[in-house]
């Protein structure tokens, strides 16, 4: 009785259970980036590479003047990008400040994701009073504009001298003021990404059955959610440099970004206002330059977030 | 490593006094509430039963029945807003009182489970092998390689061809069936004295599902292991228990081996679920019996039998008291109702009913024909 009630009852389960499909194969194949991302990493690899070479490089001194050629137009002669009102290169100017501003971009956006990347995730992954307290503290600072409260630590951080900041020990200091400005009006940015992207991860019955197995918190986070949410975080991260190349030119606005001589993309734009029309190539040069960053971390931010979800939707 | 030889291997000098006969488990009125915007949520009310070593009970009920909770109750897997009441010993201590941390020295070398869906159950971005090793070299202090041997001869002992290879892969490159292999192979790895699979088939294709049954049944002989097989499909655990405790609205309402279970059901719910299930010997395109409704609000539980409302049997009685669990003829046999399958008094309730054109609570009847529940002989 019970054995043909066995095979009738195993034939009965037939209907009961949704069928799992085999993943196609495509999914397995190596999909290319395309052609757009890879002239993006060219161009960013190219920008780096010059920043770092920019000493060995065969470039003008950066600060000083030519004051025989002042306002070169491009292609001049002896000045490849022209020259500013004071006669200084602009080739070597935009190489040199290409230091400033992309340590600035980098760095900042470095700090922010260390601390706000680890704040969210343990406000994530922890929920309940942590999860509140922690998520208060960002939609506090989210609640100051960014520019206002950027510009509000630089000044309190490091008071402009009236001096200027020739000397290079002058010129780390301020970018450490900077990106450490930068990096905290960051914070609750990435923060709640990574927050955002925590909860959901901390939910999935991976990171369940793993606490079944008897992992501890601390395990279960850094090595079941911590992984999965750095995706999330290293798209908006690129994103997050995009801005801050602007935003860096918003604080030379200002004049709390990097103090003249010393050159920045955002300054170099700045100190030339006065020379709008007469010597455009001083302000084109850079804003090209911030343009075409801008626009490959941007895109390839996309990239990166475009891949996470594909590989999620695989799964 | 002297950090990780501390808490190496708890299991084995803690639990090495237990004693070796007698139950392994027993749950005793454990109940289980979520507090949520609406109320509390009654999941599990009350229940209570045991399971020696080496043995398997199946926990059959629709979904929503607080089969899935009473098992994570067990084990102490809830979530935040859950509160739970009533005793849980294991080895004869006391665990229904525990949470998270003092829990963890269970989870893995004492009791593990096998989650419903392994699609969802391995973390898409570890290597199958890590996923593995990791419960290992963390319960126990074992050199990379070792784990890496335990790990290769537990994938081999689930099944898995080419465990070599496996071990490299992530779970995306694994079928819904490999996956479900791995998962039970994780849940193996430090040689739990009690499995749970929470619904371990559900998720999977047909063609697979008896083969998981199979793995498992065979994993738990060769280990001596006691199991809790949680199912909505009776035909699951047919053939694959030694006790079955069918779940109704967060209760038991009937339990008993599995042979009398079949061969002598008590209990309206079961039967009911038994008569849902398709038969080989029924014409192509036959109608499949159903349950007519839903299980009732949890939240806020009818006063009387919480079946009544979809039952053929149902008479006023049965929506004013609620039926205590008593004792059948077979020993291990016990159910919840006032007019039992295969009595006189539940004959002659359906019959009334069948006269009247429905049941107690409303419920339409008909002798014959398209109606729900028909054709019950008794």
């Amino acid at each position: 009785m019970l054995e043909s009630a066995d095979t009738e009852l195993t034939a009965g389960s037939v209907s009961a259970a949704a069928a799992v499909e085999e993943p196609p194969d495509e999914v397995f194949e190596k999909r290319g980036m395309g052609v757009l991302a890879w002239i993006g990493i060219g161009w960013l690899s190219l920008v780096v590479l010059i920043a770092i070479l920019a000493p060995v490089l065969p470039l003008k001194a950066p600060m000083v003047g030519d004051y025989l050629h002042p306002k070169a137009g491009l292609f001049s002669p002896g000045h490849l990008l022209g020259s500013d009102d004071s006669g200084r290169d602009v080739l070597s100017r935009v190489v040199w400040g290409a230091r400033a501003s992309l340590l600035i971009a980098v760095g900042s956006i470095a700090f922010g994701t260390l601390i706000g990347g680890f704040l969210g995730l343990v406000a994530g992954f922890k929920g309940g009073l942590t999860d509140t307290v922690l998520g208060a503290f960002f939609n506090i600072f989210l609640a100051f504009p960014q520019l206002v409260l950027a510009l509000t630590l630089v000044a309190v951080l490091a008071p402009v001298k009236p001096s200027g900041g020739a000397s290079s020990g002058e010129w780390g200091h301020r970018i450490l003021v900077v990106i450490l400005a930068v990096g905290i009006v960051s914070v609750p940015l990435l923060g709640r990404i990574t927050r955002a992207s925590a909860i959901s991860w901390s939910q999935r019955e991976f990171v369940m059955a793993a606490r079944a197995q008897g992992a501890t918190s601390r395990r279960v986070m850094l090595r079941e959610v911590l992984p999965n949410v750095v995706p999330a975080m290293a798209s908006i991260a690129l994103l997050g440099v995009a801005i801050v190349l602007v935003l860096e030119g918003a604080l030379a606005v200002f004049g709390v970004s990097i103090q003249e001589p010393n050159p920045s993309w955002g300054n170099m734009i700045y100190s030339q206002l006065s020379n709008l029309n007469s010597a455009p190539a001083v302000w084109i040069v850079p804003s090209v330059l911030i343009f075409l960053s801008v626009l490959a971390l941007n895109y390839l931010g996309d990239v990166v977030r475009a891949r996470f979800d594909v590989r999620e939707s695989a799964l | 490593m002297s950090r990780r030889k501390r808490g190496a291997a708890p299991g084995s000098e803690r639990f090495a006094d237990a004693p070796l006969d007698g139950s392994l488990l027993e749950v005793t009125d454990v109940k289980t509430q979520f507090k949520t915007p609406r109320g509390l949520v009654h999941a599990v009310d009350g229940v209570s039963f045991s399971l020696e070593r080496g043995k398997t009970i199946g926990i059959v009920g629709e979904s929503g029945c607080g089969k899935s909770v009473l098992s994570r109750s067990i084990m102490g897997l809830l979530p935040r807003n859950a509160v739970r009441h009533g005793s849980v010993t294991f080895e004869g201590r006391e665990i229904g009182k525990s949470t998270g941390n003092s829990m963890r020295q269970y989870w893995g070398t004492q009791m593990a489970m096998v989650f419903q869906d392994p699609m969802t159950s391995l973390n898409p971005v570890m290597r199958i092998g890590n996923q593995i090793m990791e419960s290992l070299r963390f319960h126990f202090d074992v050199t990379k390689d070792y784990a890496e041997e335990t790990a290769l001869a537990l994938l081999n002992s689930v099944g898995i061809p080419e465990a070599e290879r496996r071990l490299r892969e992530y779970p995306h490159q694994l079928s819904g069936g490999m996956r479900q292999r791995v998962m039970i192979a994780i849940a193996l790895a430090c040689g739990p004295k009690l499995l749970f699979a929470d619904e371990p088939t559900t998720a999977l294709d047909v063609t697979v599902q008896a083969q998981i049954l199979d793995l498992l049944q065979e994993q738990q002989r060769e280990r001596f292991m006691a199991m809790v097989l949680v199912t909505h499909d009776l035909g699951v655990v047919a053939g694959r228990t030694d006790d079955i405790a069918v779940m109704y609205a967060g209760r038991v309402v009937e339990r008993a081996p599995t042979r009398s279970l079949f061969e002598q059901t008590r209990h309206p719910y079961t039967e009911a679920l038994l008569k849902s299930i398709p038969k080989l010997g029924q014409p192509s395109h036959s109608k499949l019996d159903a349950i007519a409704g839903r299980p009732p609000d949890l939240v806020k539980p009818p006063r009387g039998c919480k079946f009544a409302a979809r039952c053929p049997y149902a008479q006023p009685k049965c929506i004013t008291d609620e039926p205590e669990l008593v004792d059948a003829e077979t020993p291990g046999h016990a159910f919840r109702c006032f007019f039992p399958v295969g009595s006189q008094a539940g004959a002659e309730a359906l019959a009334r009913n069948l006269s009247a054109g429905e049941t107690a609570t409303g419920l339409p009847v008909r002798k014959e024909g398209e109606a729900v529940l028909t054709g019950v002989t008794v």
